[in-house]
């Protein structure tokens, strides 16, 4: 389990997160709200240990980020992140493969369980049948997905993701959050996503986190948090909230003249 | 993945075949049915240790080139154009200025020279932002630019006659092969090219992305740190021995991938292997093409390598 | 009558006339030569100031008596002792420009170790004629000697050099011995470069009775392959002598002339300059070859 308290995170001299705490107990999916600039990412940086926290305490179940590896690291906490273009073709299954690293030897050749493991996360992500192609010949969407097939081959029980539905169409947008919330709730894993789709958000998380200037401005349920009050102070857009009629979601609609 | 022993073999084949012609031809003829003093002299003082440097240094070019171009996610990425290659040159030449005949002093001049190099573009490719690929490549650029000319500046003030034999060195040159020079550089292919292999499966991760590596569990300051040791350790030793041969680190990596993919653990082997070759031809080449006369090595990989490169730029 | 007298006394005039006519050249009087490569250029009738760019000219014009009318030469130039103290105007390969026509010359003679055809463009523009002079043997450097001579208006000392060297030459002609050792002129030693079929030190090698075993290897001066050079095994090696030659390569290590103790030494400054010092090298391996010539 992750646990953050109170820490803060400066880049480029500037202080970007202040305060931020956190706690993602297993089996709950919390996504972080907020505007762009808003210290999102660099939170979710810190909790792994990619941006130095200062102040505060991060704590991997119950043991201090700091005095744990990089690769013990890497067996608990896995990233969604954009992914960089790389100039090598890689294939898909090399590239899923790339979650088992820190499982088996430093040099060596990967197993039959981690090549069993990474075939079926290319498959739960809709890749099936992509294992051979090579990631630059995908789609942006379809790279998206191998992304989180990766991550979840690690087999870790914290997942963060940033921004994972950012280039994928509406199905896979839902297949994404389903899929992490499977995740959660069927493997107990807990994941943060930060999204900019407040209702799949709403849909989804078990708990909301939003985020302006730096600090927490709400947390909390869903219904405890997706006020009108609070949209408008954190997005600064004016907004109608009623309930799905299908699902019994909360709806988030955006008002402009 | 692995499954490439079939290439593999081909390519051992091609390093067996490459070493049995060079070592048969030359610009004198071996006669093994009158066998001679002069044909021993030929054959163990002269033609094989050049063969053998020749393999070597090949070998420690490419594998060098192959894990630069990991580590800097840059199929272009070549210690030429890091400067690597320069700064093991500059110092070999104070080498040779400051201890002249102590041979044994230059490969430890250039590896000092390759590794201030690199660290050179690295301070200079370093921003808040952290390392940047493209930073670093531009910073090589400039480290290679600046070297060269201090070297040019250099054979210009030193007298006439220092200066043939520097020219000659930036060329490469392979016939300036004594027994110890050969014997270093194939012991420090092999030794870096195991070392390599070692971080090859990070260097699968750091190919993707340093940010992907980083957030998949590799150290990537310790890994960054010794890919770029050893390479300047491997460039060093082969610049020391035979003078800056251009091309092979970046064409031999390049025609291994197409040849087995991506993945580190079957490139860097594999380059070591292609290496050799590549170089053991070229300086075949060299020694046959006007004999008695030569040519510089680095002449023929450059020949043989520039339209290759051209044509793998167009697919 | 009138006829008869006046015809002649008619083309006097004329010829009297037209010399007249003839438009004066604000210059002085010049002439037309040829140069080594055949080009024809323009030189004053008497020369006053003249640079050198190579070694071997400076040497060629002191020998031929020119020498007072050197204003610059190059920095490798260091043969007689006067010339060490004309005016450096760079090296042969690189000369300085503006040096050289601060100094007004009216010619520059120049090797073909230079870069002729810029470099003569910028010194026609500014009015100074290039005199390349390239000798490819004994009787080339003595033509030239002659012709400085003649350009110089200094025949009368030219012809006494060449009559002395051409003696000298003649007492190492006339010189008998049994058998031509074989040679191995070594000009660097590594990497590891001796003299080829365009070298003329080839031809001086033989005339001093010897035969050099690269003469068959094309080029000037090419860089050699050690199995090559390992199998001449040769009866003597000369080392041309400077800095980074001051051994035998190690190929020779076995070779007759090491174990034989017949490695010899000649000047660089004597072996690599087709001037009057060549009859001296000629000189010297002669007695290297077959001992102390007899005069």
């Amino acid at each position: 389990m992750l646990q953050a308290s109170e820490i803060s995170v400066s880049y480029s001299g500037h202080q970007v997160v202040r305060g931020f705490s956190i706690s993602m107990k297993t089996g709950r999916l919390v996504a972080l709200l907020g505007p762009n600039g808003a210290g999102k990412t660099s939170a979710l940086k810190a909790l792994n240990g990619s941006l130095a926290a200062a102040g505060g305490a991060i704590l991997l179940d119950g043991i201090p980020l700091e005095r744990f590896s990089r690769r013990q690291i890497a067996t608990k906490i896995a990233v969604v992140a954009q992914e960089a273009e790389t100039g090598f073709p890689v294939s898909v299954l090399e590239y899923v493969l790339g979650g088992r690293y820190v499982h088996g030897a430093y040099f060596g050749w990967e197993s039959e369980r981690d090549i069993t493991i990474a075939r079926d996360c290319i498959k739960l992500c809709d890749l099936g049948g992509f294992e051979r192609r090579y990631m630059n010949q995908l789609s942006g969407g379809e790279r998206q997905r191998a992304v989180l097939a990766r991550a979840i081959a690690t087999e870790a029980g914290v997942l963060l993701l940033d921004e994972p539905t950012a280039n994928l169409d509406l199905a896979h947008q839902l297949e994404m959050f389903k899929l992490v919330k499977e995740r959660c709730s069927g493997c107990g894993a807990s994941a943060l996503v930060i999204t900019h789709d407040i209702n799949l958000a709403a849909a989804f998380a078990d708990e909301i986190v939003m985020m302006k200037d730096g600090i927490i401005r709400a947390s909390g349920t869903p219904e405890e948090v997706l006020t009108s009050e609070n949209l408008s102070a954190v997005f600064s857009v004016e907004t109608v909230l009623d309930r799905n009629p299908v699902n019994g979601h909360i709806r988030v609609t955006t008002l402009h003249t | 993945m692995k499954g490439q022993t079939g290439k593999f073999l081909i390519l051992l084949f091609a390093l067996a075949s490459s070493l049995t012609v060079a070592i048969l031809i030359g610009s004198e003829s071996i006669s093994f049915s009158r066998w001679s003093d002069l044909d021993r002299t030929i054959l163990f003082d002269i033609r094989i240790p050049r063969v053998l440097l020749g393999a070597g240094i090949g070998a420690a070019l490419a594998v060098s080139g192959a894990a630069l171009q990991a580590l800097l996610r840059n199929p272009l990425a070549e210690p030429y154009l890091l400067g690597v290659s320069n700064g093991a040159a500059l110092g070999t030449m104070l080498a040779i200025f400051i201890a002249g005949e102590v041979e044994i002093i230059r490969p430890v001049f250039a590896f000092i020279g390759a590794v201030l190099a690199t660290v050179a573009v690295y301070q200079m490719a370093r921003s808040k932002a952290g390392m940047n690929v493209e930073r670093l490549v531009l910073s090589g650029v400039i480290v290679t630019t600046m070297l060269s000319s201090i070297i040019v500046l250099l054979t210009s003030v030193l007298d006439a006659a220092k200066l043939r034999s520097f020219t000659f060195w930036l060329l490469g040159d392979l016939s300036q092969a004594s027994k110890w020079g050969f014997i270093l550089v194939s012991a420090a292919a092999l030794l870096g090219t195991a070392a390599l292999l070692i971080q090859a499966r990070s260097l699968n991760l750091l190919m993707i992305g340093e940010r992907d590596a980083f957030d998949f569990g590799v150290e990537v300051s310790r890994v960054r740190a010794l890919v770029f040791g050893v390479s300047a350790a491997l460039v060093g030793v082969s610049v020391s021995a035979g003078g800056s041969v251009g091309y092979v680190g970046l064409i031999v990596p390049h025609l291994v991938r197409m040849m087995v993919g991506s993945d580190n653990r079957n490139v860097i082997p594999l380059a070591a292997i292609g290496g050799a070759t590549f170089v053991v031809l070229a300086d075949t080449i060299a020694r046959v093409a006007i004999a008695p006369r030569e040519l510089p090595v680095g002449a023929i990989t450059a020949l043989l390598g520039a339209p290759l490169f051209i044509y793998l730029l167009r697919k | 009558m009138y006829r008869s007298i006046s015809l002649p006394i008619i083309i006097l005039l004329c010829i009297l006339c037209g010399c007249s006519v003839r438009p004066e050249s604000p210059r002085a009087e010049t002439r037309l030569v040829k140069d080594d490569l055949g080009r024809t250029v323009t030189l004053p009738v008497t020369i006053e100031r003249a640079v050198s760019l190579a070694p071997s000219i400076t040497e060629s014009i002191f020998a031929a008596g020119g020498g007072d009318r050197l204003v610059g030469v190059t920095s490798f130039c260091n043969y007689p002792e006067e010339a060490k103290r004309i005016q450096k105007v760079g090296d042969t390969v690189r000369p300085n420009i503006e040096a050289i026509v601060a100094l007004k010359p009216q010619v520059v003679f120049v090797s073909t170790a230079s870069q002729i055809e810029t470099f003569t463009r910028q010194m026609e523009s500014e009015g100074i004629t290039v005199f390349v002079s390239d000798p490819k043997d004994i009787e080339g450097i003595f033509s030239d000697i002659r012709r400085f001579g003649d350009l110089f208006s200094t025949s009368f000392v030219a012809s006494a050099t060449l009559n002395s060297l051409q003696t000298r030459i003649m007492d190492v002609d006339a010189f008998k011995y049994e058998y031509r050792p074989t040679v191995f002129l070594q000009i660097s030693k590594e990497p590891l470069f001796s003299i080829g079929k365009e070298s003329f030190l080839t031809e001086i090698i033989y005339r001093a009775g010897g035969r050099s075993v690269t003469g068959d290897v094309t080029g000037g001066y090419p860089r050699l392959s050690k199995e090559t050079a390992v199998s001449f095994d040769p009866d003597v090696i000369v080392l041309s002598d400077s800095e980074d030659n001051r051994e035998v390569n190690e190929v020779f290590r076995n070779s007759r002339a090491v174990k034989t103790g017949r490695v010899y030494r000649i000047d660089a400054d004597l072996i690599s300059r087709p001037g009057p010092r060549m009859v001296d090298t000629l000189e010297k391996l002669s007695t290297y070859l077959h001992g102390e010539v007899e005069k």
